[in-house]
């Protein structure tokens, strides 16, 4: 996914898609032979982009010298057995570093926004003075419950006494 | 993702957990989710008539209170109480006399409630009986107030409740009261001694209920109680000018001295006096207008915030829908001839079944159909940017479809159904899917706008809607979740100094006002 505040996609739109076209036609020259266009591209790009020509000759020479180590195993000792799992262990601290340090900046938003957020609840909902309510002492006492559930209408009817008094 | 972009996502994620753990920002953080449709706790409130499908005799002014004013209602409506029922409320009336001896309230019903069943004599003996009382108490207030506690999740603090709770006050019991207050008085023959005994209580139980009540409807009705103890019905029939009113309080005063009522006569004067200041202090159009104008803000408060986090799913709704369209390409086949004319037909036909609005079923249909629309040599290798206008529009679209969902969560949330009568909105209008559907229409345009940009810019429109539909997603999710989130503490404050003003003004309206 494209980073959405992403700067350099922002400031070189067209640039970068070229630069992406260009190394991996790059790639492809590698295994296949190039069609005409594809070498004209490469040609012009190398031409007006430092950057992409620095990194095909990078990529060109590791890739000579890897060819060279393989075919001439006699050049340079063969490594110890523990080799293999030195390089996965410190790739993998390395991996777990690099997710640390890149995932820092977000951690320090989280704090800081936790202690804002906090200390702005704390100054605005701050109790207010709301008017305590009690229920007045009239020795309540109901003599019938209050019937509920049955469909009535919205206006309750009165339960009359069963023995009306006269008074 | 660059630097600024972790620490944003990791600030939301910090804020949204400690606005969820938090047990005095959660209810602001899920109420549309949790809270929809009638208040439960409103609607289960022991202490009010609408809840209750039968009242039971008891001596608990609460419960006589719910009597009281069922009893003035059903005799306003037309519909009179039968003997029995009429034998229980005056029996309670009674009782609650005798309970509270201080109390105006129940003698004063008594009265009315023994004229109304036809002993005058009775009725008269208990009016005066109450204008020697020394306050006035309808339990209304102490009612609402349990209901209104009803509705909080402490130590959450909820301002519509109390608002709601203001809407469910009665004046019935209080114009029932003052009804019997102005008949009293035509009793007897004006100047006779009888009616100036008749008055003077008429003016105490009127100063009583001004002076007792905690809402300026029935404030103003014993304040009306008091001026009609100054006046002779038959003289004033032919019209009322301030003089004549100056001239009959003067008239009564002359009544009490004749008579040697002289602390009646004190307190005629000081009643007259404070009641033209009373008059002068408040009206009724003005506070109602504050209480809606606070209740419209404590409904916002309550519900906004939650709203707008919940409305942000339609952004990821949307993103999941671009990611499927940029996967997959077999939907693309559906934008050939004549498909699209197809599917706006059926389209503008679902639209006009549901709503049956035939302008809302054209735009529809024509924005499906704009689908067809598309560039004769559209570019093989499209530029990554399509201008500022294609981000202007994506973010109106994104404002206008999160905006009208969030305006549907809230009409659906508790507080703006109980509020709906409040604030003057028809309560079908709270329950409804029309704000759904706007949102639908509008989210349909993005079908219209993407070929026009597809055909300005020489653009495949699959391609362009694809584009669209990810931009409108990817705003709508960030811009609603960074609003939501900013929103609840500030919407937190403003509940907190809602609650302090509506629970007042609930409490004792008058003194609300007087205290400012």
């Amino acid at each position: 996914m494209r980073p959405f505040f992403s700067r350099r996609a922002r400031r070189l739109p067209i640039h970068r898609l070229s630069c992406r076209r260009f190394d991996h036609i790059v790639s492809e020259s590698l295994d296949r032979p190039l069609l005409e266009r594809e070498q004209i591209f490469l040609d012009r790009h190398r031409a007006v982009c430092a950057t992409c020509a620095k990194l095909e000759s990078q990529k060109r020479m590791a890739l000579n010298m890897l060819r060279m180590a393989a075919l001439d195993p006699g050049l340079e000792p063969a490594p110890p057995a523990s080799f293999e799992e030195r390089v996965i262990r410190r790739w993998r601290v390395e991996s777990i570093r690099s997710g640390l340090t890149y995932w820092t900046p977000a951690i320090v938003g989280a704090a800081a926004s936790i202690v804002a957020v906090l200390a702005a609840i704390q100054i605005l909902a701050q109790s207010p003075q709301l008017p305590e309510f009690r229920r007045p002492e009239a020795g309540a006492k109901l003599e019938r419950p209050v019937r509920n559930g049955s469909n009535r209408p919205v206006i309750p009817a009165f339960e009359p006494r069963s023995v009306p008094e006269t008074r | 993702m660059n630097l600024a972009a972790r620490i944003a996502l990791g600030a939301a994620v910090g804020m949204a957990a400690i606005l969820l753990f938090d047990a005095r920002t959660r209810p602001t953080v899920l109420n549309v989710l949790v809270e929809r449709g009638p208040s439960r706790a409103i609607r289960s409130s022991p202490w009010l008539v609408e809840n209750a499908s039968a009242l039971a005799v008891s001596a608990d002014p609460m419960v006589a209170s719910m009597w009281m004013q069922t009893a003035a209602e059903r005799m306003e409506t037309g519909k009179p109480l039968d003997p029995h029922e009429n034998q229980s409320v005056i029996e309670m009336a009674l009782a609650l006399t005798d309970r509270e001896p201080d109390n105006s309230f129940w003698p004063q019903m008594a009265a009315g409630l023994l004229a109304a069943s036809g002993d005058r004599t009775a009725a008269r003996r208990m009016w005066r009986t109450a204008g020697v009382r020394t306050r006035w108490d309808d339990y209304q207030s102490a009612r609402l107030m349990a209901t209104a506690a009803l509705a909080q999740s402490p130590p959450a603090v909820a301002s519509w409740p109390y608002a709601r709770a203001y809407g469910l006050r009665s004046a019935a019991p209080a114009r029932f009261i003052h009804t019997y207050g102005r008949a009293v008085l035509g009793e007897s023959a004006f100047g006779s001694r009888e009616n100036t005994i008749d008055r003077a209580a008429t003016l105490r139980n009127g100063l009583l209920m001004r002076d007792g009540a905690r809402s300026i409807a029935i404030a103003e009705l014993g304040s009306s109680l008091i001026e009609a103890a100054g006046r002779d019905p038959e003289a004033l029939r032919s019209g009322m000018t301030p003089r004549r009113l100056l001239l009959a309080r003067h008239e009564l005063l002359d009544q009490f001295r004749a008579n040697g009522f002289d602390t009646d006569e004190a307190l005629a004067m000081r009643a007259f006096d404070t009641n033209d200041a009373w008059m002068a202090f408040l009206d009724r159009e003005t506070a109602e207008r504050r209480v809606r104008w606070l209740a419209f803000g404590a409904l916002l408060a309550a519900t906004v915030p939650s709203a707008l986090l919940a409305a942000s799913a339609t952004g990821v709704v949307l993103l999941v829908l671009a990611a499927g369209m940029r996967r997959t390409k077999g939907w693309r086949a559906l934008l050939n001839h004549p498909w699209p004319y197809v599917a706006g037909v059926l389209a503008g036909a679902g639209v006009y079944a549901a709503t049956g609005l035939v302008y809302a079923c054209l735009a529809v249909a024509l924005s499906v159909s704009a689908l067809a629309l598309e560039p004769a040599r559209a570019r093989t290798h499209p530029a990554d940017s399509l201008g500022p206008a294609f981000g202007f529009l994506a973010v109106i679209f994104a404002a206008s479809i999160g905006g009208f969902v969030a305006a549907f969560l809230v009409a659906q949330s508790s507080a703006a159904v109980e509020l709906s009568a409040s604030l003057a909105v028809a309560e079908s209008f709270a329950g409804s899917p029309a704000l759904l559907v706007v949102a639908g229409i509008v989210a349909s345009l993005i079908l219209l706008a993407a070929p026009i940009f597809a055909v300005v810019h020489r653009l495949q429109t699959p391609f362009v809607l694809e584009r669209l539909v990810a931009r409108v997603g990817r705003y709508l999710l960030v811009g609603f979740v960074a609003v939501g989130l900013l929103s609840v503490p500030i919407s937190v404050g403003i509940e907190h100094r809602m609650s302090d003003s509506l629970s007042k003004i609930l409490l004792n309206e008058p003194n609300y006002y007087l205290t400012q």
